[in-house]
């Protein structure tokens, strides 16, 4: 079969148009040829932004002045910087800042060279920790962390960043099933298609189980001074899933009233009640 | 937050419920006013100045408000409802332990 054929045969909408719409070349500038330096003058041009910003006198010239924040122009030139110097510490930093600050896509692309470049950097959990919003290159890439990493501590905090990127999926998926399907699209754009379907078909059960496995082993693997901050918020989030979920026995509190008398939770069975921790701020 | 909580503590005061608080806040002293202004007449726990405290560490509260809503048995039954969803919660739970009752008879 001739190439002619097989482009004859392909439905309209496929043929001839390239792949991937093809990324303008944008080169690393003078003055902005390390990470710190490309920082400071992004970080300028976002201050004179926010300024402006903020001082708009109306709604209308706000959500104008919104709609030009400088981000979504600047993240080229940090993938610039990172791919002009691949696998330097430049180029990590590099993929590390647009992981916060880009959008989806250019977090996804950032931890698809993460993964392939910098796998055994010691830095990586800090990566990690950022991957809270539901995606599954970012649920990929904990795992394939969390399996190769050759640092410990590295590990410890992927395993919890884990954890806290399934819960948000649940969170996230709770929330999608309790609307109506039109205002789900808006989510798909945002959490990608695939993200939307996993999420509305997945048994949160069973994902709860992985959580509460995940936990356990940092608990029983992590008990140590280096890891104190991550072992206690392991712990309170196990306690959390075993003894606050819904249908448990809420745990009793003592303790004393704003004029200082003493009172128990328990004190008010048999009624309904809403506990609802505030303060005034 | 405040108006929400008033009128609902208001529309079911004959009724077997409780609205109890945490109260994470810094300062007493400064929150005495707060409480008579917004007439917050419904009991707090104290925990013990700032978000830190025992109460909220115990229960693994990263977020304010973090709400629960127990049923008559003590029985964590909704979390983190607010408005219309808080209402209706406490609404099906009284209706529960209404026909509870009744059967008890």
């Amino acid at each position: 079969m001739s190439l002619l054929t097989i482009a004859l045969a392909l439905p309209a909408v496929a043929s001839p148009t390239p792949l991937a719409t093809p990324v303008p070349a944008v080169r690393v500038l003078p003055g902005e040829q390390s990470f710190e330096q490309l920082e400071a003058k992004y970080d300028e041009a976002y201050s004179a932004w926010y300024k402006r910003y903020r001082g708009a006198k109306t709604r209308e010239e706000q959500m104008k002045i919104g709609q030009e924040n400088p981000t979504p122009a600047w993240t080229p030139r940090f993938f610039a910087l990172a791919e002009e110097n691949p696998e330097t510490e430049d180029a990590f930093e590099a993929l590390t800042w647009l992981v916060s600050n880009g959008g989806p896509q250019d977090r996804d692309r950032s931890l698809g060279i993460l993964q392939n470049d910098f796998l055994q950097h010691e830095g990586l959990h800090e990566v990690c920790m950022k991957l809270r919003d539901p995606s599954l290159v970012a649920e990929g890439f904990l795992r394939e962390v969390m399996a190769k990493t050759s640092h410990e501590n590295v590990r410890a905090w992927t395993t919890y960043a884990l954890t806290q990127q399934l819960s948000q999926q649940s969170r996230v998926a709770d929330m999608l099933r309790d609307m109506p399907e039109a205002q789900r699209k808006g989510y798909a754009n945002f959490f990608g298609e695939e993200m939307v379907t996993k999420l509305l078909e997945q048994d949160g059960a069973e994902v709860e189980t992985e959580i509460e496995g995940l936990l356990t082993k940092i608990c029983a693997s992590y008990d140590n001074d280096d890891l104190k901050q991550l072992f206690s918020s392991a712990k309170g989030d196990l306690y959390e899933i075993q003894n606050l979920a819904i249908g448990k026995v809420a745990p009793d509190i003592e303790g004393e009233d704003l004029d200082g008398v003493s009172f128990k939770l328990s004190d008010y069975r048999g009624k309904v009640v809403v506990l609802d921790f505030w303060g005034n701020w | 937050m405040y108006p929400h909580e008033r009128s609902l503590v208001k529309r079911l005061a004959d009724k077997p419920f409780a609205l109890i608080g945490v109260n994470s806040d810094k300062d007493l002293e400064k929150l005495q006013p707060v409480l008579e202004k917004e007439q917050i007449t419904w009991r707090s726990f104290w925990n013990g100045g700032g978000t830190r405290g025992p109460i909220s560490n115990a229960w693994n509260v990263k977020g304010w408000p973090t709400i629960y809503v127990l049923d008559g048995e003590g029985r964590i039954r909704f979390k983190n409802v607010r408005g219309e969803a808080m209402d209706k919660a406490v609404d099906e739970l009284l209706a529960e332990l209404e026909q509870q009752g009744r059967k008890g008879q």
